[in-house]
């Protein structure tokens, strides 16, 4: 069983959709961590300024957002600049946008989540 | 971002030397392009593509051969420095390349508290003139129009101003 934990920059923590994402997350008895902490695997949920280098064991970006058109985060500045070369940063890119829902968003992120605790190097 | 638009206008496979490039994003970046970049940088990200091409160094005394690369690269970096190497740095900058791009914030950066260049846009600007840089183009709060294809939708533009800072493109 991996110890798998899931991050957000600190820098977008209090927008209402990362708060709402906070709770939704807790449901699923998943907290989210604002500074480095140890783990096997790294669950980075995109947000500002976050360095995927201060991660130690394997790294994963949960791309994810839900504006009011429902668009994806692959839409905004951060992935169409980084998107190119974020293969080089992170092992794995979740793609978790694309859902109406914050809930259905956390549904998909902790299903990904015990996906990872159950992977075996 | 800026390594992209600048591998729209600058020849390709073009040896590029990045200056203070922190986690190597543009240098990556020029990588992926294939041009054959190097960074100059006291921090080492461990990025597999970047082995081997990370110098580890200060800008005031750079350890190349004059006009070795075709671009000195340098994004948010000088800001960080204290202004009694400003000079030497740039002269290092013009010694070892024919063209140099730099961006540099022009405030503050609270609660960091990191910039300890803090001069304005002209100031730069005449800085570089006279060292002898034949400036090709410089922009106080440059601003680019990002093209976005939308997958349901048209295509959409997007205009991104920085509201800080001035990039400078000049000739060696």
């Amino acid at each position: 069983m991996q110890d798998v934990k899931v991050f957000m920059a600190d820098r977008s923590a209090n927008t209402k959709l990362s708060v709402k994402l906070k709770e939704k997350l807790l449901k699923h008895n998943i907290l989210i961590y604002y500074e480095n902490i140890h783990c096997d695997t790294a669950v980075i949920l995109k947000g500002d300024f976050i360095n995927p280098l201060a991660f130690q064991g394997k790294k994963v970006l949960a791309v994810y957002l839900i504006d009011g058109a429902g668009a994806t985060t692959w839409d905004t500045l951060f992935p169409i600049l980084y998107k190119p070369i974020l293969h080089h940063y992170y092992d794995e890119i979740i793609d978790v946008g694309g859902y109406d829902t914050v809930g259905e968003m956390a549904d998909e992120i902790a299903k990904e989540v015990k996906r990872l605790k159950n992977e075996t190097d | 971002m800026w390594a992209s638009w600048l591998c729209q206008i600058i020849r390709k496979k073009a040896k590029v030397l990045c200056l203070g490039s922190g986690n190597g994003y543009e240098a990556v970046y020029f990588l992926q392009d294939r041009w054959d970049c190097y960074t100059a940088e006291l921090y080492h990200p461990k990025v597999k593509v970047l082995k081997g091409r990370q110098v580890k160094t200060f800008g005031q005394d750079l350890p190349f051969r004059d006009k070795e690369f075709e671009l000195f690269f340098c994004c948010e970096t000088m800001e960080h420095i204290s202004e009694k190497f400003t000079d030497q740095i740039l002269l290092e900058a013009k010694r070892v390349s024919n063209q140099v791009f730099f961006t540099i914030a022009t405030r503050d950066d609270p609660p960091f508290c990191a910039h300890i260049c803090i001069h304005n846009a002209q100031w730069w600007m005449d800085k570089f003139e006279d060292l002898g840089f034949d400036i090709i183009n410089a922009q106080k709060k440059p601003m680019f129009t990002l093209l976005m294809m939308k997958p349901t939708s048209h295509a959409a533009a997007q205009v991104l101003r920085f509201p800080d800072g001035v990039a400078i493109h000049a000739r060696c």
